[in-house]
């Protein structure tokens, strides 16, 4: 049979084995190039946070009481969140310990009011809260730790939410629903469908494959029908 | 009903525009399929440095007084020495906790933390103060320390020329990964932006394409299509056609039922014209249904490719035309 004919076949069939993927491509990476990505990490929600002054004279070194409580430290981080100086100490295994840095003492965790009066300090938009409160567990949005988390949800048009750290009262995360869009999309993007790792390679691959064998006989089809055209 | 071979052109028309985009889509997206991520990060190649620990906390009254407007200071060791890293605005600093000395990052200080940190195979081969911005240093201050290593990695690890932080490691595979990511991302100079005029442009018309494609198989797909595999292979259901040419010669065939007549004729070696392939684009591989019931049946195609007076008198074109029933055919030359 005339290659021309394999040409036309094999790019019929594989358009319907593939088409509707690489139609998922198209949508997914349209919006993921349309929308800025800063937008999408709601970059535009929050004041952009100057350092704020620490007094010096009242800052209290770490206890080695303290300190040997917590072993082994990786570092010490002075920072200041929304005024108030504090001591982050990495531990191992990614824990964190909060100390004040004008007491000395270990932080207890913020309460709305002081949640309210973060929001207040970082929220750079004009939507109303509509609703604060104490989750026992991060949501899978942020990657769903086994941590308590302050979220703050606003009322605008894309639901953009604020999440503050429970003790430090520290802005951790920002979501909106442009956000989550994105994120559905990056998962039919990569084809992520099971969620499992093993999966979404080779189901990646043989779609990603049989788009190629679509593009390249898809191609030799345009090359013979241009030159019959110029015939 | 003009719409499919609209449709068609529109697809040709795109495929010469974003066809050459497409395929460097489709094989970037096979080249990040199989890279191996691990070596694209080149992390694993580095150890932590776990085992220094800070037991003593520092005063930092006297550092903060000294920087007052750093945005932040942090308490780290180093090579089992404690130090201050202070984060300026446009800078990192690296100080020592006892003296207040500011470090200097000397080449022998960045050969001892890059000998101490690795855990490849291979061996340090070089340390250079980089000047250049290049591809790999991207986003990073510059001057940076890049320390070359000799491995099946082509490791290079970058520090941090006035704190010593690690900066980023990059590996033969994050070389192969960023330039391919600069072909699916159309962003040719920073590479990381994928929000650029271009590639916007692109995905848009890649849409269209995607669309139009779609709408093309649910067009060029019929019934028969399916049917036909289960006759050929599995029912091997047979109709017998009697073909005519306009010498008079006639030729009786045997083909698989709801074989497109044009493929049908071709297996029996009966090669009509066609530049298309089958695609009912072309219009050149026409035949005339002198006795049979598919006369009653016309495609689209037949409708966009033929005058009405021909459909009439029974011309078809072959690729759109499935064998269900037997046929008296006449084509038009001595082929």
């Amino acid at each position: 049979m005339k290659r021309v004919f394999w040409f036309r076949r094999l790019h019929k069939w594989l358009a319907l084995v593939a088409g509707i993927q690489v139609s998922i491509w198209a949508f997914s990476g349209l919006y993921m190039t349309v929308v800025d990505l800063d937008i999408i990490h709601g970059d535009h929600l929050v004041k952009k946070q100057e350092s704020l002054p620490i007094d010096p004279l009242l800052l209290v070194t770490i206890s080695p009481v303290l300190m040997e409580s917590i072993i082994p430290v990786q570092s010490i981080e002075l920072k200041n969140y929304f005024g108030s100086a504090v001591y982050e100490i990495r531990a191992h295994k990614k824990n964190r310990v909060i100390v004040d840095a004008y007491t000395g003492e270990l932080k207890t965790e913020v309460n709305e009011q002081q949640v309210r009066g973060n929001v207040a300090m970082v929220y750079a938009g004009t939507a109303e809260i509509i609703s604060i409160e104490k989750l026992r567990l991060y949501p899978g949005e942020i990657g769903g730790k086994k941590l308590p988390v302050w979220r703050v949800v606003f009322g605008d048009s894309v639901a953009s939410t604020l999440y503050f750290h429970h003790i430090s009262g520290k802005l951790i995360s920002k979501r909106t629903h442009l956000w989550r869009v994105f994120d559905k999309l990056w998962t039919l993007h990569i084809m992520d469908y099971f969620r499992s790792k093993g999966h979404q390679g080779y189901l990646f691959r043989f779609f990603s494959i049989s788009s190629l064998l679509l593009a390249i006989f898809g191609s030799g089809l345009l090359f013979y029908r241009l030159r019959g055209e110029v015939k | 009903m003009r719409i499919v071979s609209q449709l068609k052109r529109l697809h040709k028309w795109i495929a010469i525009l974003i066809g050459i985009q497409l395929l460097l889509w489709v094989v970037s997206g096979i080249v990040f399929s199989f890279i191996e991520h691990r070596e694209v990060g080149g992390n694993f190649i580095f150890k932590n440095n776990k085992n220094d620990q800070i037991t003593d906390a520092a005063d930092f009254s006297g550092v903060l007084k000294q920087y007052p407007q750093s945005t932040q200071i942090t308490q780290i060791t180093l090579l089992k020495e404690n130090f201050f890293k202070i984060e300026l605005r446009e800078q990192t600093l690296l100080q020592e906790t006892e003296t207040g000395r500011l470090v200097t990052i000397t080449k022998e200080l960045v050969r001892e933390i890059a000998i101490k940190s690795y855990g490849g195979k291979g061996q340090l081969k070089d340390i250079v103060l980089v000047n250049q911005r290049s591809d790999e240093n991207r986003g990073m201050k510059l001057p940076v320390w890049q320390v070359v290593f000799e491995d099946s990695y082509g490791t290079h690890l970058y520090l941090s020329s006035t704190s010593a932080e690690y900066q980023g490691v990059r590996t033969d595979s994050w070389r192969i990964f960023d330039f391919f990511m600069m072909l699916h991302f159309m962003d040719y100079g920073d590479r990381g932006n994928f929000n650029n005029g271009l590639i916007i442009f692109f995905s848009l018309v890649l849409v269209l394409f995607s669309i139009s494609g779609m709408l093309l198989v649910t067009s060029s797909f019929s019934q028969r299509d399916f049917s036909q595999l289960l006759y050929r292979f599995i029912d091997n259901q047979h109709v017998k056609l009697r073909i005519l040419n306009v010498e008079g010669k006639l030729q009786k065939i045997k083909v698989s039922k709801d074989t497109r007549l044009l493929e049908a004729l071709e297996s029996n070696n009966i090669e009509l014209p066609s530049v298309c392939g089958g695609g009912g684009i072309c219009g050149t591989c026409r035949i005339r249904i002198v006795k049979g019931r598919a006369l009653s049946a016309a495609a689209l195609s037949d409708h966009d490719l033929l005058e009405e007076q021909d459909l009439t008198k029974g011309y078809r074109l072959a690729c759109q035309l499935s064998v269900h029933h037997p046929m008296d055919i006449e084509i038009e030359k001595e082929y």
